[in-house]
């Protein structure tokens, strides 16, 4: 006889597959072109770890580590709360009789397997103690593994997003004036409290959501993105993985990028951001019919659809040029081959990346 | 007036409707079938929501497509998936926009849908889905109607709404129903889709 637990274990499966699935050429490309970089973005958020354990790091510094831990940590969860909670058959799980804590114990278990590295490299880090002296003055990490699963349980529980504790307060740190200092411990335990008002209170959820409004398509499309982002959050954060990778290599070599490695990374990112593309084709098949009722031509409405991508190829290429050091080149190719990638993948589907790699081969060979 | 002018359509090689050429010159229809034989099908294709493989769908010598034959059409079916993510309110407000018509209030009230405006599209119930695609459909006057099984899921009374509407419909009516208050109505032309292919 299937087990609650294994019946969870199949759905958490199940959903996870296809929320692959429907970021899965993407996933392919990635792991084809960047083979020998994953194990270092899966190994970065260890690096950061060793920075957020370091006592010597500066106030700064160990804001930003921490929160893009946990930030990371969040969307990781967030992504699959659906798979995680078995959302979509709550009312068919609810028909059987099971007791709380198991189907709490189930979730917890999930979110576990969900969180894997993030969640237990801190916890098992923590569970070094040498002495307690030691335990006593690194007494900051342990808070941080707590403030982790806190994090995870908020990804899980939460309605709403914990601005105030994920945003607001990184925000509010940064701004205090550079002699401030405080030490990580007592940084910690003010996390800690300021999450734990908020998830027992959660003072935004106060608040009535706000409805956008919807009196143009492009309006629409808003709500849309905004009310499942789990695919637009994975492409975004691959770009800012792939841009922080640039930085630092770039920090460590003290050098800015040959032309050759300048196209090569426009290229990877045109096809990262083109892959946008890929959710405006799948809203399109989901509401064909509704779409085809509407009075604006179909050429406008993709014009529209594709103007946040181009907008976005922009942005990075400006990033790129201004920051990172890169030819001025840059903020013509990159929104180019973007708009190459979006169109190829409109027509070609799965084979979306051939044309917008033979034009950045061609683009190498003439740099 | 609407025309289907040799009109074939096939999914997946599979074909639902051949040849047909059909004008509708009477003002009420009720399309009768059996399940599957391509009542919707036929709607959605003289509502320009689905291409034809081959044919012509005219309405007063215009093709279907264009928008201001759109404007003048109002189509209700299951098989137009509406946006899950919108609120019944949002999805009215952009169809307005859209018609550049006032909001509906008066049809919201008589069907009873006041409550339901700020539930998502995705969280609503069979009945109360069937609402907002009516909705959809009558709230610009359309001067065509064409509506998929409409009374399927409406409660007594906007059943009972809903005909009264359609008896005072001024405009062309083309319905698909196996209920016996289109079927045996003698205000509706029955046109059985095995007669047409």
């Amino acid at each position: 006889m299937m087990s609650l637990l294994a019946l969870r274990w199949q759905i958490y499966h199940d959903e996870l597959k296809q929320l692959i699935a429907s970021v899965g050429q993407l996933f392919t490309f990635v792991t084809l072109v960047l083979y020998l970089a994953l194990p270092i973005m899966i190994l970065m958020p260890l690096v950061w770890l060793s920075i957020i354990a370091d006592t010597e790091t500066t106030l700064q510094d160990r804001v930003i580590y921490q929160w893009s831990y946990f930030f990371l940590l969040f969307c990781l969860i967030r992504v699959q709360r659906k798979a995680i909670l078995a959302s979509k058959y709550q009312h068919f799980l609810s028909s059987y009789s099971q007791r709380v804590i198991i189907s709490r114990t189930t979730t917890a278990l999930l979110t576990i397997v969900a969180g894997n590295l993030l969640l237990l490299a801190p916890l098992l880090l923590s569970f070094y103690i040498p002495s307690w002296q030691v335990f006593w003055q690194q007494l900051h990490f342990p808070l941080f593994t707590l403030i982790s699963w806190f994090v995870a349980y908020g990804a899980i529980n939460l309605a709403r997003i914990p601005w105030l504790s994920l945003l607001c307060l990184p925000i509010v740190l940064l701004l205090l004036p550079g002699e401030f200092t405080m030490t990580a411990s007592w940084l910690n335990f003010i996390v800690l409290f300021v999450m734990t008002i908020e998830m027992l209170i959660e003072p935004l959820a106060h608040i009535k959501p706000l409805l956008l409004p919807t009196k143009y398509y492009w309006q629409v499309r808003l709500v849309a993105m905004m009310s499942s982002p789990s695919n637009t959050i994975i492409r975004l954060f691959i770009i800012v993985v792939l841009l922080s990778l640039l930085a630092y290599v770039q920090q460590q070599m003290a050098q800015v990028s040959q032309g050759y490695l300048q196209v090569l990374f426009c290229w990877l990112l045109a096809l990262l951001l083109g892959s946008f593309q890929f959710d405006n084709e799948a809203f399109y098949q989901q509401y064909e019919h509704f779409l085809a009722s509407l009075l604006s031509r179909t050429r406008t409405r993709y014009i529209t659809d594709i103007l946040p991508i181009i907008t976005l190829a922009v942005l990075v290429s400006i990033v790129l040029q201004s920051k990172l050091g890169f030819s001025t080149f840059v903020l013509i190719l990159l929104p180019i081959g973007t708009l190459i990638t979006i169109i190829t993948t409109s027509k070609y589907q799965r084979n979306f990346f051939i044309l917008p790699s033979l034009f950045f081969i061609t683009v190498t060979m003439l740099v | 007036m609407l025309n289907l002018n040799k009109v074939t359509k096939s999914y997946q090689q599979k074909v639902v409707l051949q040849d047909i050429t059909f004008n509708f010159t009477e003002q009420r229809y009720c399309i009768v079938g059996p399940n599957g034989s391509g009542k919707t099908t036929l709607l959605m294709l003289a509502a320009g929501l689905e291409p034809v493989d081959c044919g012509d769908v005219m309405v007063n010598q215009h093709a279907v497509y264009t928008e201001e034959i759109k404007k003048s059409i109002g189509v209700s079916s299951d098989r137009i998936v509406l946006p899950q993510f919108l609120t019944a309110k949002q999805l009215l407000v952009f169809h307005c926009s859209q018609h550049q018509c006032p909001y509906p209030q008066e049809y919201i009230e008589k069907l009873n849908f006041n409550r339901q405006l700020t539930t998502l599209i995705g969280d609503l119930s069979l009945g109360n889905l069937k609402k907002m695609s009516l909705l959809l459909a009558i709230s610009h006057q359309p001067s065509y109607l064409l509506l998929d099984e409409p009374t399927t899921g409406l409660d007594k009374y906007s059943r009972e709404w809903l005909l009264k509407f359609l008896a005072g419909y001024a405009g062309q009516l083309i319905v698909t129903s196996h209920e016996e208050c289109f079927v045996n109505n003698t205000d509706f032309n029955q046109l059985n889709i095995a007669d047409l292919s």
